[in-house]
């Protein structure tokens, strides 16, 4: 396993400097205003990744029997990641993978679920999952951060198989070529490489999200579009325009550049539409291991800087079952927020696999009067995912299922 | 003030924070410099021109290990120094410092990025709180940017903008005539300057369908040019995988000088060196190493949030740095 960064334990900031001419400059005091909440979504995708990467100084649940026993919920209504507290004050940095910390009795509770990494079926040569070194287990896709950065882990569960690619943003040659195939003008970081995909080759099930396919739903022709959102400048744009227009011929072709996408997945099977089946959040909550977990941008656009577009794919396999939550997150600037959400969640041995589909939406002006005045920096929270879809009203939601027979 | 802009670029250089006292007074300083310059000014070769940086500070110092430190190098910067990466005060300081010391060697034009609304949303407002806490030294830079210049010609034969082309400017002279001291309005030929791109579908201007911005095509370039006897346009702004891009058989080129974008772009970037009218070429590097470990630094990561869903108490670094999967739901 390669792991090629090298750590310093030198603080660049100049903090401890004492200087006359220069005052130290004083620093925020802990636990003060808004700092917990990201600073932006690029610098808080950036830190998932790199947790994404590296294995976890401690297999979360190996010496924990997997019960149904009920996390801690916080007040949120969501339970804390039972690993969140455990976690020792000498937790290793995060790109460093620590083996001797595994312990290595979970052979003992999964053995007997046929796991495999990589996947059954995944090309040998282009598998770069971490392996540890003493039990040859592999729980998190790769540590390695180098450039470019470029990575196909897998792992399979009995009969599926679940692999997932990262890539870098598309070249110019393959903008060209998809901007073609699409008839439309891509978004700015456009990661057309990047896939999740579900297999079971025995049921003949295929299931993954995909950057292209998401893209596919996005409306291109003028009479599909049926709310046409403008930025907020927007009339007084085009009033500031009217007289001096002579050398503007022709508007550019209309198409929806918000990339607000209703992408549910892609699948060679079809999915029964059903009141009763959803997903079981009781299972979810119960804090089995996670043997594998990536998160990834598929597409973002900060919409000429006035907001962003965000298409993010993130899975947990769990021994018995997985989830993938697929959210697509839309503001703009003082008009509108979207959040598009897919879950797709598999009973391994049930074969059972349920989709559930929710989309909430608001006014910009009806969230920022919910953000605290008091926090000191309001755009903060507009650009928390998160705590924007704790306040959106849900506008529509529906559940399907397939049972693999 | 140049003895201490030295001191300051010493330990910039090194990316320490300066006292938020002397962050007033080099705005102030370099206000009076900006001053004297014209909306666009006349430059020679040899020039390095480096595109879009966004606050990524370890490759802003990749740029100068491979280009050559001022003063031995001249440089143009083409703006967006601030969002997004995670070191903006420390990369906006260091320029105007630099600027502060070799004014003849350093210029620096204005990004759609160097303003009081963009910075507030993508980013650069909440380092400021975050370093300083408090936003006066945002309110100092932000003054400061209402100074920087709009455009520049190198060699009589290269324009050099931001954005691009605005249908409401033909000449230079009346780029030169804007009344650029003030924010960036949302409309009119400075908006335009900063914010438009080019277009391989449309000769002539087109309307974006955000219902804002111009996007220009082949036909206005050639117009532009054959007017102002230039040879080509050299802008930055929009994001390219090789680290640059280019337009109308040359007659465009798209600089971009922040790699692996954001930190997990994965791109290349470039800073286009100009010996003479024609002979340049295109200086392509890849992040720098300093940036994998900046992670570790646990002021940072203690900035950073669990995406838990609604999981958004203090999380203290300990926490994050154990945290690798997140229990969604």
């Amino acid at each position: 396993m390669s792991n090629n960064t090298n750590k310093t334990n030198q603080n660049p900031q100049a903090h401890g400097i004492e200087d006359p001419v220069f005052a130290v400059p004083t620093k925020l005091p802990p636990n003060q205003g808004i700092h917990t909440i990201q600073v932006n979504a690029a610098r808080e995708m950036f830190a998932t990744t790199v947790r994404a990467r590296g294995p976890p100084p401690t297999l979360i649940s190996t010496t924990r029997p997997i019960d149904s026993k009920e996390p801690p919920v916080n007040n949120l209504g969501t339970f804390l990641p039972p690993n969140a507290s455990r976690v020792s004050s000498k937790a290793t940095p995060v790109s460093k993978p620590v083996h001797n910390q595994h312990q290595h009795n979970h052979e003992r509770e999964i053995e007997n679920l046929n796991i495999q990494v990589p996947a059954k079926n995944h090309n040998d040569s282009k598998c770069t999952n971490p392996q540890c070194n003493h039990c040859g287990t592999v729980i998190i896709p790769s540590p390695v951060a180098s450039f470019p950065l470029e990575e196909t882990p897998s792992i399979s569960i009995g009969d599926w198989e679940i692999y997932t690619t990262k890539k870098p943003i598309l070249n110019s040659d393959e903008i060209d070529y998809y901007t073609d195939i699409l008839n439309l003008p891509l978004p700015e970081m456009i990661f057309g490489h990047n896939k999740v995909e579900i297999v079971n080759r025995s049921k003949n099930f295929k299931f993954n999200f995909n950057t292209i396919d998401s893209l596919k739903l996005v409306e291109n022709q003028k009479d599909e579009i049926k709310e046409v959102l403008k930025v907020a400048h927007s009339e007084k744009w085009f009033e500031s325009r009217l007289d001096k227009t002579e050398d503007v011929k022709e508007v550019l072709k209309p198409y929806d550049w918000t990339y607000a996408t209703n992408y549910k997945g892609s699948t060679n099977l079809e999915f029964q539409p059903s009141e009763e089946i959803q997903i079981p959040l009781n299972k979810l909550k119960q804090p089995d291991p996670i043997l594998f977990f990536d998160d990834m941008v598929l597409f973002e656009d900060e919409l000429a800087d006035n907001g962003i577009s965000l298409l993010n794919v993130k899975i947990r396999v769990m021994p018995e079952r997985l989830l993938i939550l697929s959210r697509f997150f839309l503001r703009v600037d003082n008009v509108i927020f979207k959040i598009k959400d897919t879950r797709v969640f598999v009973e391994f041995k049930e074969n059972l696999v349920i989709r559930s589909y929710k989309e909430q939406e608001a006014k910009y002006s009806d969230i920022l009067v919910k953000v605290n005045p008091m926090s000191g920096d309001p755009r903060a929270c507009l650009r928390d995912q998160n705590w924007i879809a704790t306040k959106l009203p849900i506008i529509k939601e529906e559940n399907e299922f397939i049972r693999l027979e | 003030m140049s003895r201490v802009s030295y001191e300051c670029i010493e330990r910039l250089y090194r990316k320490e924070l300066l006292p938020e006292v002397t962050i007033k007074a080099l705005c102030f300083k370099v206000k009076e410099i900006l001053l004297k310059e014209s909306n666009v000014v006349y430059i020679n070769s040899p020039i390095t021109v480096v595109g879009d940086v966004h606050g990524q500070f370890y490759d802003l110092i990749e740029i100068f290990k491979i280009g050559g430190y001022c003063p031995d190098t001249n440089y143009l910067f083409l703006g967006d120094y601030v969002d997004r990466g995670m070191f903006s005060v420390e990369v906006i300081t260091l320029l105007i410092c630099l600027k502060i010391r070799h004014p003849e060697r350093v210029y620096l034009i204005r990004g759609n990025h160097e303003s009081r609304q963009i910075t507030q949303n993508y980013g650069f407002y909440s380092e400021c709180i975050r370093k300083y806490g408090n936003a006066e030294p945002w309110y100092y830079f932000t003054e400061m940017f209402d100074y920087l210049i709009l455009g520049a010609v190198i060699d009589d034969s290269i324009f050099c903008v931001h954005g691009g082309l605005s249908p409401n400017v033909h000449t230079i002279d009346q780029i030169k005539v804007v009344d650029r001291f003030r924010e960036i309005p949302h409309e009119g030929a400075m908006a335009d300057l900063v914010w438009s791109d080019p277009d391989d579908e449309n000769g002539s201007f087109s309307l974006s369908p955000r219902g804002a911005g111009y996007t220009f095509g082949i036909d206005v370039v050639r117009k532009f040019l054959k007017m102002n006897s230039m040879d080509k346009i050299l802008r930055a702004h929009q994001l390219c995988n090789e680290g640059y891009q280019v337009y109308f058989g040359g007659l465009v080129t798209t600089v971009w000088s922040a790699p692996n974008y954001c930190y997990r772009c994965g791109n290349k970037a470039s800073v286009m060196e100009i010996y003479n009218k024609d002979e340049y070429y295109f200086n392509v590097f890849e992040e720098a190493p300093e940036n994998s470990q900046q992670w570790e630094q646990p002021d940072i990561l203690a900035e950073q949030v669990s995406s838990n869903i609604g999981f958004r108490q203090n999380v203290n670094v300990d926490q994050l740095k154990g945290q690798h999967v997140d229990y969604f739901l």
